[in-house]
């Protein structure tokens, strides 16, 4: 089973990745894509916590009424962005979104091309787990979670910007 | 100047480390290329034509003489013995070697340096006008926005990964020594009609393949609403900018798909939810900033006296005189000067400086100044905070070190890329061009009579030479193989900016400078009184110059 960094500790995975609607749907533990997590959630109403949905990095959730209803990411467990590409920033954004203005308040996983030297930035932005390519350095790479011990702006880590918290103001 | 507190120092320091071991993974193949270029590319290195390139931030263009001495130092160790200025206020060092740079950036974090976000598509240094402080028709000193700025910029968390390159100037004062409106975003220290503080903000300006003049969004941002909004633009930006085709994806090319009204409204929406949240500015955190850079103490100067002794002086020495004319400019604070070092003399590539320049440099802040100078767009440096008692002494200690070449802003002062001589992205050499130029024209009265010239000249279509907004502008092209050169008129980077328009087909390396005296003729046979070239250009059209240099037939 493919290991994850959650909450900077290597884990065992547990969730199923689902890429299309024709593929059989498992009991428990799966990952939709935004679309037919969108459908589900229309007919079925929320989740109880087993499924979430991902999206890629270039999906625009603003788009998303389900998103912008509140109540719709209450339940949900997890949600993915995957990285076609490492230099596809918007995921980023997407993600602060998620957190900042839907509240969202599940896992929030990184998947697809992330590097570890991006892993700061990405915690920074609201994402708790990440699916990285080198499987057997896993733990090494976690150490870039805390590459820095602080930082100038606000996000999802840390309400404050460094401006109100510094020791002269 | 600003001075780094525990949280900056560990800020840079943790970044040289984190950068120190992405160059060990590189040259250990954990890291591959196509990962690396980035994550290098964000610490200001190129990979050039001969050598890595390293591009060292100079914050909007200010430096201590500690640094100025720290950065000769560097050079010797580490490089050939010389730094080049670039055309965004920053400093390169053309030769290190890739293993050497983690050490490079140690020393330079010992005194409150790096090379942060000089590269790449992330937001670059903040740039903003060399005579912030000191110039007297400045509404607002700059330098603390500045730094504000800078602090918000630096690793900020969401837009490391932008769809290309970001940069924003700072203007506060009436003229523009900044080129805000070439920017991606302009900020305008401006007062409303209560008498508050705030900026006017402009996107969307920029120069490369697709030149554009900035447009203003927002008329009247009150100061403390600055990061709020420049994080809404920012991830507009970020969100919906092109990312498909590197050449379509500055920001001006979606302001301009979505009309700069379009896009202020999606800003607006955007700013809505963040506006009055934490990184709205506070009161103590302006006043803090501003403290760093207030008033470093002058002394009270009969400068009707001092003013006096300098006509004398100029009397007996006309090469005194000239300088004066060119380089220096009167400050705000009565009976103090601001001087120009000029990087441009004869023979050497614009922008590059020696270390015992820096040194020479150092010494002479630290004796004549405030122990500070500041770099500028046009590759020259100042020297702020100058007795005018001491002018005399300063030019004659100038003149040592090959830097009072009184040229500022004329012809010879020519802005110019590294081109083809170093930059693997060039289609010409530039710095060839710019050798000619300054040969052939080297008769300093006839250089002084024609008056303010910019002459600007970019090796390749990136425009990092500002070509576009040259009153005379060179753009290097290639045609199968051959160098040939590309003549714009008429454009200018100042508060009524414009874009040079294209003479005619390219030149010859060779008949470059033949084509330039003929522009010239043309400017002093049809020039009014003072009148200056581009104002002479823009009143008789094109057409005459096209005239005299493809002849009637053209």
């Amino acid at each position: 089973m493919a290991l994850v960094l959650k909450n900077g500790i290597a884990v065992e995975d547990n969730w199923h990745f689902i890429d299309t609607c024709d593929e059989p749907v498992p009991n428990d533990f799966y990952v939709l894509p935004l679309a037919v997590w969108q459908h589900q959630f229309e007919t079925h109403g929320p989740s109880d916590g087993t499924h979430g949905f991902w999206i890629n990095s270039d999906e625009d959730i603003s788009n998303c009424s389900a998103i912008q209803c509140s109540k719709a990411l209450e339940a949900e467990s997890i949600i993915a962005i995957k990285f076609s590409n490492f230099t596809d920033g918007r995921g980023f954004s997407t993600a602060r979104l998620l957190r900042e203005r839907y509240h969202y308040q599940g896992e929030l996983r990184a998947f697809g091309h992330i590097i570890r030297d991006q892993l700061f930035m990405l915690q920074r932005c609201g994402f708790d787990a990440f699916a990285l390519a080198e499987q057997d350095n896993l733990q090494s790479a976690s150490s870039a979670l805390s590459d820095f011990s602080n930082a100038y702006q606000v996000a999802v880590d840390q309400p404050l910007p460094l401006f109100r918290r510094r020791d002269s103001n | 100047m600003y001075i780094y507190d525990h949280y900056d120092h560990s800020l840079i320091r943790e970044r040289v480390a984190q950068y120190r071991s992405q160059v060990t993974r590189y040259l250990d193949g954990q890291l591959s290329e196509e990962e690396f270029l980035p994550i290098r590319l964000q610490n200001g290195l190129y990979i050039q034509r001969l050598a890595p390139m390293l591009r060292i931030a100079v914050p909007y263009g200010l430096l201590s003489s500690r640094q100025l001495r720290k950065l000769a130092e560097v050079s010797r160790l580490y490089d050939k013995g010389y730094v080049h200025f670039t055309t965004r206020q920053n400093i390169q060092l053309n030769w290190p070697r890739l293993e050497d740079t983690p050490d490079i950036l140690e020393h330079l974090a010992s005194v409150e340096m790096h090379a942060i976000q000089t590269s790449g598509n992330c937001i670059r240094n903040t740039t903003t006008d060399q005579y912030s402080g000191v110039s007297r028709d400045e509404i607002e000193d700059p330098r603390p926005w500045c730094e504000i700025i800078r602090q918000w910029s630096t690793l900020h968390p969401e837009f490391a990964f932008l769809p290309r390159k970001f940069k924003i100037a700072v203007c506060g004062s009436t003229e523009d020594r900044a080129a805000f409106l070439l920017h991606d975003i302009g900020v305008q220290l401006k007062t409303n009609d209560s008498g508050e503080l705030g900026f006017e903000i402009f996107v969307g300006g920029g120069l490369g393949r697709t030149p554009m003049i900035g447009a203003s969004i927002k008329e009247f941002l009150p100061q403390q609403h600055l990061l709020t909004y420049l994080d809404s633009i920012l991830r507009i930006y970020n969100r919906y900018g092109n990312r498909q085709n590197k050449y379509k994806a500055r920001i001006k090319i979606l302001v301009k798909a979505w009309t700069p009204e379009v896009f202020a409204q999606r800003v607006e929406d955007e700013w809505q939810h963040l506006k009055e949240g934490p990184a709205t500015l506070t009161e103590r955190e302006i006043a803090r900033v501003k403290t760093f850079f207030s008033d470093p103490g002058y002394s009270v100067v009969d400068d009707d006296a001092a003013n006096r002794e300098l006509d004398r002086l100029r009397a007996q020495q006309r090469s005194f005189s000239r300088w004066l004319d060119r380089n220096v400019i009167d400050q705000k604070q009565l009976g103090y000067a601001a001087v120009t070092l000029s990087l441009k003399p004869m023979g050497v590539p614009p922008g590059d400086v020696t270390d015992s320049q820096l040194e020479a440099i150092a010494d002479l802040a630290d004796q004549f100044g405030k122990s500070e100078i500041r770099s500028t767009h046009n590759q020259n440096v100042v020297i702020t905070d100058v007795l005018k008692t001491d002018l005399f002494d300063l030019w004659q200690a100038l003149k040592k070190y090959g830097m009072a070449t009184p040229n500022i802003g004329t012809l010879t002062d020519i802005i110019c890329c590294p081109g083809g001589d170093y930059c693997s992205l060039a289609n010409a050499k530039s710095i060839p061009v710019a050798e000619a130029i300054q040969r052939k024209f080297d008769d300093l009265d006839y250089v002084h009579d024609l008056g303010d010239i910019e002459l600007n000249i970019s090796g390749c279509m990136n425009a990092c030479g500002h070509h576009h907004v040259g009153h005379i502008g060179i753009l290097g092209v290639d045609k199968k193989g051959e160098e040939w050169y590309q003549i714009q008129l008429g454009g200018s980077a100042s508060k009524s900016a414009s874009l040079g328009k294209v003479l005619g087909p390219s030149l010859a390396r060779g008949a470059v400078t033949g084509g330039i005296e003929s522009l010239l003729d043309v400017y002093v046979e049809n020039r009014l009184m003072d009148e200056s070239f581009l104002a002479t250009y823009r009143r008789i059209g094109i057409e005459k110059f096209k005239e005299r240099v493809y002849g009637s037939g053209a």
